[in-house]
């Protein structure tokens, strides 16, 4: 069994929470609870015939005034960097978020979630601009979680 | 002593920390008693398990340990970790050549605060940043002013408009309430206007319809909207709005309006009301249809007559509003003892007969609108009491 | 070690009765005592945000965080356009009160307050030091005393920050500072020194705080003036910040003074304000009775020596050599306008930098030589063009060289075997062939030298220009295959299988009879981008996009599209090939729903909308990595 830290990054209230209860428990809730400091689950998976146990790190969001203390990112060999679409300054965000925790893990790989797609109507789907290794997702109706979550882990395999 | 100060030991080493001793394999070889806590009961602790099944938290620092255990590093923390429903700082420590030793310290008190105080700010954070959003995206300009004229927040129109940052307004008084409308001394002044009737507002060549409220007493929130094509449009749209239906003069309120402008000013002019002589036995003997013909070709002749004179409306019922623009109270009362004469002299089939006693009065230099009509109501009332059909002038000082 | 807690443990609990009759004394006594710290920080917590929620509604936060829910959730998730103006209308009055702006900063505030007072109070050093004292017998009563007591202040300096100067000084008790001047400016030397050097090393915090032995020394500075409070013991934050405070106070009283300052001691406020310390020192040692003193602090002279000391020797050094480099690298600046930079590698030289052409290479080199006479390593990049037309000299030289040589050695022999010659002669003309020989050789050498330079670099540029120009060899290729299939983007190299008739409507698995064409574009495509050894290893990963057509709600097509994506994908990693090229094991899937659809004349065409779609993405680290490995 390979065992991988892996983070979910981005501004506060974009969903990391979210994504992960999904992801691991199945589960959804409209609450908006603030994570602090940092929560931990596992998740094992089978990926090209590899087991993995995934430690899924869950660190509270940055705000405008407070970033992201980088000792959290040491040993992760990936994130996922997570944006809310109704909120494009989170999406700007990501750049800055991606530099930082590659400076700390120079050898990771990332890919990105727009989360909430469920909050945007369809027509404006057409002109956000997706770039590569980058997920449309909605924790709540559980679109592109798992493929999020495979895909980084097949990046990471070796 | 010596008792004593064991006792002391044995008091201290009570819930300040957890700790765990761990070999180089990671394997843990002792462990304080309370360290379950943090576990949850479906795991037993026992010496001899990995450290990382206990703490995954630490999977991905085994670099770091090794430092620790070479002396590289003397000591490393993972803070605010959440496990079990409590709040953890992790440290790191070097202890000897064969152990770690890892402390576990309980902060979940003062971090569940810190949460609290978190969501409740990052809450703000997100309605403020949505209300700038709403804001920004209007197309009226909108701005807080407090009374010490300083710009608490402007949205993106009015910073385009005035050409300002948000930053500058912030800081110093820019004086625009000068700018605005005949040019205030303060954004004080400009609410007051405002909320005295005030509607709208140039600015250099473009004229706004402006609202203005104190959200508190500190602040006043203005609302400039651009008069476009459209709400030229829809202000000649209310115009329309403003005649009765039934007799195409206006209605009381536009009359209203138009009066308490001119009361404002001190240009001068006379009030009259007009009321058609015994006109419920009309309705009762020939209905309804014919009396509303009545009314219509009376407010007819009522506008032909005024026309370029003044203004006509209906007051409710058969009684009518004039307002006539002249100086002299003899030019008011002869038009009206004009229209009297008319409407005696003309036809209204199959109504004969019809007549209409009319009270006038001129205004005085500052009087409301309330006083004025109820001078000019009492002269029809004396005119109707001495005998109808004709006109009564009661003059502005009695 | 273990053996020694486990004995520890086991003599705790043979106390176990008298522990039980003393429990409640101590109990209340020291743990109160010791807690009250930590105490005290949570009641002043909930007292400020009472206090901040207060202002605006009067309930506790959690209440006005569920008074403000229903107005905040649908805020949030609604969306604006829908009803702007009754949204408007809805908050304005909360946005009105400013209570976002205020609020949020007042709480980021108390935040940060915690933070350090998490940090300051419940210090890990306190907690490490008593469990190593726990573990090892160590008595901890002392430690435990020592910490539940404050520090005292000894004495108190105010310093004039542009020059050092010493405007007040007061002493608590017996304490006595010989040199009090001298003092001040060491320690005002010391404090300029750590920040210097903390600004260096790019660290943000200013030193506030020096500690050595049992003896502390606290820096503030504002104004025109420090504050320096000698103390027997690290203050703590509550310290800090009476100590902060008091300084605040007499900076606001003496500011003018402190800043127009000449030197005069005797001037009238110096002893108004000495006096004013004195009272703070009385006020602040007031509960450090003299018998709880800590042992005796070590001479705050002593103390800001050894500081000094400690500080200024790697400064020193490290200054000594910086300053050597800036000096040499100032000279070759100035002497042949080149910007190089120079570096030490063990007991060498190394020179790195860019030369622009042939005339400055040569300067450049000939003031080397002189400079560092017992050489150095050159890591300079030169143009290409320089040292080709280096190595042409060479030839030439050497052509040259060898021609000389020749006829020597011609006329040498007919000498010799014509003419009688004296041996001298003979000596003396063969000594001259010889050097000329030597340095033919010498040349020789250099000029393969530089011709293996030389092969090096054009090796080492050709192929950087393949890694660099590795896309759009990558897109000539694929447009070489694909060209004039209106399905090829030329300028992304994706691949829009669109009219393929993949799939039916609402289905996710594609068609059999429509996955052969699938799999021969696919093949030819990966082929191209895993078939050749050059571009392979900078493939990244190959991306399949499922679409679907417009009709059905967004969630759906979400899905199914994911589905059609993966779908498709899972077909073409089990084909041979895919196995073969390793194709299978960069194949990611994505569901982009409806975007984008196939419109024709206005209209779509939700057959070819439903469709997949091929790119590929090129590990951008992986060529850097190997441009930087090839120019190395």
């Amino acid at each position: 069994m390979i065992r991988k830290k892996i983070l979910l990054l981005g501004d506060f209230h974009v969903g990391k929470t979210s994504l992960i209860r999904r992801y691991v428990d199945n589960a959804f809730s409209d609450d908006y609870l603030t994570t602090i400091g940092v929560k931990i689950s596992k998740k094992a998976l089978k990926v090209d015939g590899l087991d993995f146990e995934l430690l899924i790190w869950d660190i509270e969001g940055a705000t405008p005034v407070k970033k992201i203390p980088t000792h959290y990112f040491a040993g992760a060999a990936g994130a996922i960097l997570v944006a809310d679409l109704t909120r494009p300054e989170t999406i700007k965000g990501l750049d800055e978020h991606a530099l930082r925790f590659h400076a700390v893990n120079p050898k990771s790989v990332c890919v990105r979630a727009y989360n909430k797609v469920d909050l945007i109507p369809e027509e404006s789907l057409g002109s956000i601009d997706i770039p590569p290794d980058t997920f449309l997702t909605s924790a709540k109706d559980d679109i592109n979680v798992s493929l999020l979550f495979e895909t980084l882990v097949r990046r990471i395999a070796p | 002593m010596k008792n004593v100060q064991k006792i002391l030991n044995a008091i201290l080493s009570k819930n300040v920390f957890e700790y765990l001793l761990v070999d180089r394999e990671y394997r843990i070889v002792q462990f304080s008693a309370e360290i379950q806590t943090f576990l949850g009961k479906e795991r037993r602790l026992k010496v001899g398990d990995s450290v990382f099944d206990l703490l995954p938290e630490l999977v991905g620092s085994e670099e770091k340990m090794h430092k620790v255990f070479d002396g590289e590093k003397s000591s490393f923390a993972i803070t605010t970790v959440s496990k079990n429903d409590r709040y953890i700082n992790l440290y790191v420590d070097h202890f000897d050549e064969k152990n770690l030793l890892i402390l576990l310290q309980d902060i979940t008190e003062i971090t569940k605060i810190r949460q609290r105080a978190l969501q409740y700010s990052n809450q703000t954070t997100l309605l403020t940043e949505t209300l700038k959003k709403i804001i920004n995206s209007q197309n009226a300009m909108i701005f807080l002013a407090n009374t010490e004229n300083r710009i608490e927040f402007a949205n993106q129109k009015f910073l385009e408009y005035f050409n300002v940052d948000a930053e500058e307004i912030l800081k110093k008084d820019l004086g625009l309430y000068r700018e605005m409308g005949p040019g205030f001394r303060s954004y004080e002044e400009m609410h007051r206007a405002i909320s005295e009737g005030m509607k709208e507002l140039s600015i250099g060549e473009d004229v706004f319809f402006v609202e203005a409220i104190h959200i508190d007493p500190a602040n006043i929130l203005f609302t400039l909207s651009k008069m476009t094509e459209l709400a030229r449009q829809r202000k000649e749209l209310q115009e329309e709005v403003a005649y009765d239906q039934l007799t195409q003069v206006y209605r009381k309120k536009i009359f209203d309006d138009k009066a308490c402008e001119l009361l404002k000013s001190d240009r001068p002019f006379a009030v009259g009301v007009v009321d058609i002589d015994n006109f419920k036995q009309i309705n009762d003997r020939y209905g309804h249809l014919i009396g509303d013909d009545v009314l219509r070709s009376f407010a007819k002749l009522l506008r032909r007559e005024i026309d370029g004179k003044g203004e006509v409306a209906r007051w409710g019922g058969e009684e009518f509003l004039l307002l006539i623009h002249t100086d002299s109270e003899k030019e008011a009362v002869e038009l009206c003892e004009k229209i009297r004469r008319r409407i005696a002299a003309q036809r209204f089939d199959p109504v004969p007969g019809l007549t209409v006693s009319c009270g006038v009065t001129m205004r005085k230099g500052d009087e409301n609108l309330e006083s004025l009509l109820a001078r000019a109501d009492k002269a029809l009332y004396r005119a109707k009491g001495e005998g109808k059909n004709r006109v009564v002038y009661l003059p502005p000082v009695e | 070690m273990i053996e020694r807690v486990n004995r520890l443990e086991f003599e705790c609990y043979d106390e176990e009765e008298i522990r039980k009759k003393l429990f409640p004394l101590f109990d209340t006594l020291l743990l109160a005592s010791l807690e009250k710290k930590g105490g005290r920080t949570l009641e002043i917590l909930s007292r400020s945000i009472a206090e901040i929620i207060a202002r605006k509604a009067q309930s506790d936060p959690e209440e006005l965080g569920r008074a403000l829910q229903p107005v905040i959730s649908p805020a949030i998730k609604d969306e604006i356009a829908d009803n702007r103006d009754q949204m408007i209308d809805v908050l304005y009055p909360i946005l009105g009160g400013m209570i976002a702006r205020y609020v949020t900063n007042a709480i980021r505030e108390l935040l940060e307050t915690i933070d350090r007072k998490i940090e300051e109070r419940l210090s890990f050093q306190k907690i490490k030091r008593k469990i190593k004292a726990r573990l090892s017998g160590v008595s901890e009563t002392e430690l435990l005393l020592e910490e539940s007591f404050t520090a005292r202040i000894l004495s108190v300096f105010i310093v004039q920050r542009e020059s050092g100067l010493l405007i007040a000084e007061s002493n608590w008790g017996d304490t006595e500072i010989d040199d009090p001047q001298m003092v001040a400016s060491m320690a005002s030397a010391i404090k300029d020194f750590i920040n210097d050097w903390i600004r260096e090393t790019r660290e943000v915090s200013e030193v506030q705080l020096v500690s050595y032995g049992t003896s502390s020394l606290y820096i503030e500075s504002a104004g025109s003036v420090y504050l320096i409070a000698f103390l027997d013991r690290e203050p703590d934050y509550e310290q800090r910040e009476r100590i902060n405070e008091f300084f605040a106070k007499l900076l606001k009283k003496y500011q003018t003074f402190f800043s127009e300052f000449d030197g005069d001691s005797r001037a009238e406020e110096i002893k108004e304000i000495e006096r004013t310390i004195n009272e703070f020192i009385a006020q602040i040692n007031e509960h450090v009775s003299q018998g709880e003193k800590a042992g005796s602090p070590v001479p705050v002279r002593l103390v800001l020596l050894i500081l000094l000391l400690l500080i200024l020797f790697p400064v020193a050094y490290l200054l000594y050599r910086d300053y050597r480099v800036y000096r040499l690298e100032e000279e070759i600046r100035q002497k042949t306008s080149l910007e190089v930079k120079l570096a030490t590698e063990g007991d060498h030289w190394v020179v790195s930098g860019t030369v622009p052409d042939l005339r400055h290479y040569d300067e450049l080199r000939s003031l080397l030589s002189r400079l560092f006479p017992q050489g150095y390593v050159e890591r300079l990049n030169v143009p290409l063009y320089v040292l080709e037309s280096l190595h042409g000299k060479l030839v030439d030289s050497i052509r040259k060289n060898k021609g000389e040589v020749s006829t020597l050695k011609e006329d040498f022999r007919h000498l010799a075997t014509e003419t009688a010659m004296d041996r001298k002669a003979t000596q003396r003309i063969r000594r001259q062939i010889d050097r000329l020989q030597k340095n033919l050789d010498r040349l020789r050498g250099t000029l393969q030298d530089y011709q293996k330079r030389l092969r090096r670099e054009k090796a080492k540029l050709s192929r950087a220009e393949k890694i660099a120009k590795i896309r759009s060899i990558i897109l000539e290729k694929l447009g070489k295959t694909f060209g004039n299939d209106p399905r090829y983007h030329r300028k992304d190299g994706s691949f829009d299988f669109k009219n393929g008739g993949l799939f039916a409507e609402g289905k996710a698995d594609p068609k059999p009879q429509s996955l052969a064409k699938l799999k021969k574009v696919f093949e030819k495509y990966i082929t191209i981008l895993l078939g050749n050894p050059e571009t392979r290893p900078y493939v990244r990963s190959i991306e399949i996009d499922g679409y679907t057509d417009s009709k059905g709600d967004k969630e759906t097509n979400l899905r199914l599209s994911a589905a059609r994506a993966e779908h498709v994908k899972s077909y073409l990693a089990s084909l041979p090939l895919a196995k073969k090229l390793g194709a299978d094991r960069i194949l990611i899937s994505r569901g982009m729903g409806s975007k984008d659809p196939i419109l024709v004349e206005g209209h779509e065409d939700a057959e070819a909308s439903r469709r997949i779609k091929i790119a590929f993405h090129l590990d951008d680290r992986a060529i850097l990595k190997s441009l930087q490995d090839s120019l190395k």
